[in-house]
């Protein structure tokens, strides 16, 4: 295992929102869809981010700026060099998914591992069944990937669903999970992938539950901080698993029970 | 096999691997704690020290990426043939959990080229429990100390390489277990994580961080860029990171996952007896006592995990007694 | 990178100018120079620049009128505000006079002076937004250095938060509290490298409280230790008395619950 980074020339930008830009990088990686790669700017530092897609010639990185390396990302352009070290981590149970139905869940810059889902699925369309794809987003302004959106609602069954009350003629209102009661899905022979912020998977999660989806039936995609990327620095624990080498993808009947310990003692005034 | 070598000797055994190895020993200074020695005379053999030997392969801190003129290179771990003498079973078994944790080159290259004498543990104090934690004979050379003489057991083929002179035993001592006055009782530890005991020990911690600097196993660390002045060149390092700080679980945005002093604090004695047990079969504490001596506040996690037991034996006669 | 060069400026109200001194030392100085430019330093130059800044860094405690006026006046002219040091972070030293009686300290202090009218000494931050905290007495050079490479490059500053135990630990120092002495490291914010610790002096808290501390089991850990409310308190009110007080109010209303 290796610290060694090495650079990468962009070829695009995409600016999506005024806190999200996709960044198009000649590289010949070819993680599995769900693994996670570690990009860094000298002298600045290092962050997990989700492979959103790739080709083996290209992988697109959706960047939102959250912290110290993501403004410095930010501040490059096309042609400059960005340094990447991976894939980590074990990415979809793909194994388990085929010749089922799929529901895939995401919420914001949470997009990015689903995407690389999505494109497996559409590059091995007969190994799955149905697909069903709901994302949220605060409003039409943050939507992000809407040209690929366009593209898959001609394939898979795609809805998106727009949080702020705001009037859309593209898009429909309300949360993911009121998308998805309006929409079901099959709950037969199903998977759930769900990618966001763990409250609203919390939420979704439960929506899934009463239609009849089990725990076992749904992954989650955790995010936690990591500096090493492979079960080293002990940065990522969610109780015994590593979010770098077990995950970034967990079955959530495995992952709840650990959520919950943690959370319990969270209470509790220091 | 067992070799021997006279009490008087050892000088003279030291000073002969002081020609060839950088040799590191426990000595007292203002702590006492693992060092390079230049002659015998320096080495302190009475305690376990105060600072780990882990220091020895994962410095405070080490650079392990450098940048310039946008290309990164590597460094790679020392090369330098190294000695470390009087390891106890503790800190021979931390190595051992160590490398199952650490991957990189520099921990890799450092440890390949190093070889680890261990020392018979005959003054253990009133903090060490080692004998609760089912250690291994894991060592190159191991020294036991009798009367007039060593007899050392070789544990490898780069130990035998130091110790091929030296008669062999004509009898085999067998080697016994440290004294040990304290005991962590084997409990369901795993099942009292929301146990309400957790939380008198979590009300006395300081979140110093003292324990996990000081454990010889505690591996979790942080990568940290340092910028040069022309803002494109860097370095990058790998520095301590304790779990009890709340910056060790921060993400971007602000957020900390384990942010009551509670769950930081569980996280130490739960990392430590299960969750490291899951994924390699043995625990990831070796009973050295050293997060136990260091603590300002004289937290004693040991005896709160023996006195959960207890009360969850109390409570199961108490319902048996209604029923 | 082409952003154009930052305009800073560097001030100090009442105090003892130690930190904007600490900015003058040649290691510190040469270096920020090459990436920003001063535009204002009364103390090594006169004032000339009449313009706006994008940082201003102000030393200092407010305990006059005066002060609050030139302040005032400083936050107008800046993007930023940076307090650089103990007394403009936490109130410093001037601030032990919180907790005396300020009559008898003015006629201790200034016996031939009674004209004069101060204010309780106070951080500027009670005055004015700050937006960055540059602590220490007197702040580290290196900090320094680091605060103008972040903003040069146009990142945001992280702040240190972590207690000074975890570096005075991991340089392997003999823990001064098992020497039974008063030392404020695990309740004192770090980043100064554990420099007090380090050569066998106590941390005295000059760079503020740590926001994790729990100084509720420092203070029984003191006590058992067999020292009184009062020498714990005079040791605490040394440089941040103000913010540790805060947070012992916290640690007091959370018993009462």
């Amino acid at each position: 295992m290796t610290y060694l980074p090495k650079p990468y020339v962009i070829t695009a930008v995409e600016v999506f929102t005024s806190d999200v830009k996709l960044f198009k990088v000649k590289c010949a990686m070819d993680p599995q869809p769900g693994q996670f790669i570690e990009v860094s700017v000298p002298g600045v530092g290092e962050c997990p981010l989700a492979s959103c897609s790739f080709d083996g010639k290209y992988v697109d990185i959706l960047v939102r700026n959250a912290g110290n390396v993501t403004t410095a990302l930010f501040d490059l352009k096309k042609k400059d060099a960005l340094f990447i070290r991976g894939p980590y981590g074990k990415g979809f149970p793909l194994a388990q998914l085929k010749k089922k139905n799929l529901i895939m869940i995401a919420g914001g810059t949470g997009i990015a591992p689903v995407t690389s889902l999505i494109e497996y699925v559409e590059k091995h369309r007969r190994e799955f069944k149905e697909v069903f794809i709901y994302f949220g987003f605060r409003d039409e302004a943050h939507v992000l990937l809407s040209d690929r959106i366009e593209k898959w609602k001609k394939k898979f069954h795609v809805h998106v669903g727009l949080s702020n009350d705001v009037l859309t003629h593209k898009y429909e209102r309300g949360y993911v999970q009121e998308i998805m009661e309006k929409h079901k899905p099959k709950v037969e022979h199903t998977v759930a992938l769900l990618c966001g912020p763990e409250t609203m998977m919390g939420g979704v999660t439960l929506e899934l539950n009463r239609l009849g989806l089990t725990d076992n039936k749904i992954c989650w995609s955790m995010e936690r901080r990591m500096e090493c990327g492979f079960g080293s620095c002990g940065r990522c624990q969610i109780q015994d698993l590593y979010v770098c080498k077990d995950g970034p993808i967990f079955r959530y009947d495995v992952i709840k029970p650990r959520l919950e310990n943690e959370q319990s003692s969270e209470g509790v005034k220091k | 096999m067992q070799k021997v070598l006279s009490k008087a000797q050892f000088p003279s055994f030291i000073e002969g691997l002081l020609k060839s190895y950088e040799v590191y020993g426990p000595v007292k200074d203002k702590n006492t704690k693992f060092q390079k020695i230049g002659s015998s005379k320096e080495l302190y053999l009475d305690t376990v020290t105060e600072i780990p030997a882990k220091n020895i392969f994962l410095p405070e801190h080490e650079v392990i990426v450098e940048f310039k003129g946008g290309k990164a290179s590597e460094r790679q771990g020392d090369t330098k043939k190294r000695v470390i003498f009087g390891l106890r079973t503790c800190d021979l078994n931390a190595l051992q959990i160590l490398d199952k944790v650490m991957f990189d080159p520099l921990y890799l290259t450092k440890r390949k080229n190093t070889v680890t004498i261990g020392l018979f543990c005959e003054h253990p104090d009133e903090f060490c429990f080692c004998n609760s934690m089912e250690l291994v004979n894991y060592y190159d050379l191991f020294f036991y100390p009798q009367k007039n003489e060593y007899y050392i057991s070789v544990g490898s083929a780069k130990g035998l390489a130091l110790v091929k002179g030296l008669p062999t035993a004509k009898k085999e001592v067998k080697i016994p277990h440290p004294l040990n006055t304290k005991v962590l009782e084997e409990k369901n530890i795993e099942k009292s994580y929301r146990n309400k005991i957790w939380e008198a020990d979590a009300e006395k911690c300081l979140s110093c961080s003292a324990c996990t600097v000081d454990c010889p196993t505690c591996n979790c660390f942080d990568i940290k860029d340092q910028l040069e002045m022309n803002l494109k060149d860097g370095k990058r390092s790998r520095c301590h990171m304790s779990c009890q700080l709340k910056s060790f679980t921060r993400v971007a945005g602000g957020k900390s996952y384990r942010d009551a002093r509670l769950s930081r604090f569980k996280h130490f004695v739960y990392h430590k007896l299960v969750y490291y047990h899951k994924h390699q079969g043995r625990y990831m504490c070796v009973g050295c006592g050293r997060c136990l001596r260091v603590c300002p506040t004289k937290i004693d996690w040991v005896k709160t995990i023996n006195l959960l037991d207890s009360m969850e034996t109390i409570k199961k006669k108490g319902g048996k007694k209604k029923e | 990178m082409k952003k154009p060069r930052l305009k800073i400026g560097v001030f100090g109200i009442s105090g003892c100018a130690g930190c904007l001194l600490s900015v003058l030392f040649e290691d510190c100085f040469k270096q920020i120079v090459r990436l920003v430019d001063i535009k204002a330093f009364p103390m090594i130059k006169e004032e000339g620049y009449e313009g706006d800044f994008d940082y201003v860094f102000i030393e200092g405690t407010v305990c006059f009128d005066e002060d609050i006026m030139a302040l005032n006046a400083l936050r107008k002219r800046a993007k930023k505000v940076v307090a650089l040091g103990s007394c403009a972070c936490t109130g410093g030293v001037p601030s032990i006079k919180n907790f005396l009686d300020q009559e008898k300290v003015m006629k201790l202090v200034y016996p031939a002076h009674n004209h004069l009218k101060t204010e309780p000494p106070t951080p500027i931050d009670q005055h004015i937004k700050v937006d960055y905290y540059l602590p220490q007495c007197p702040p580290d050079k290196q900090e320094i250095v680091e605060f103008i490479k972040c903003i040069a490059q146009g990142r945001e500053f992280k702040p240190y938060r972590d207690p000074v135990c975890f570096e005075c630990r991991r340089k392997g120092n003999v823990c001064l509290l098992t020497k039974n002495e008063i030392c404020l490291g695990p309740i004192t914010n770090g980043g100064c490298n554990a420099l007090c610790p380090s050569h066998g002096v106590t941390c005295y808290g000059c760079r503020g409280a740590c926001k994790d501390a729990n100084i509720k089991a420092y203070l029984a850990m003191l006590k058992e230790m067999g020292y009184t409310d009062a020498a714990m308190h005079d040791k605490m009110n040394t440089f941040a008395g103000l913010q540790f007080k805060e947070q012992e109010g916290d640690a007091s209303k959370w018993l009462e619950k």
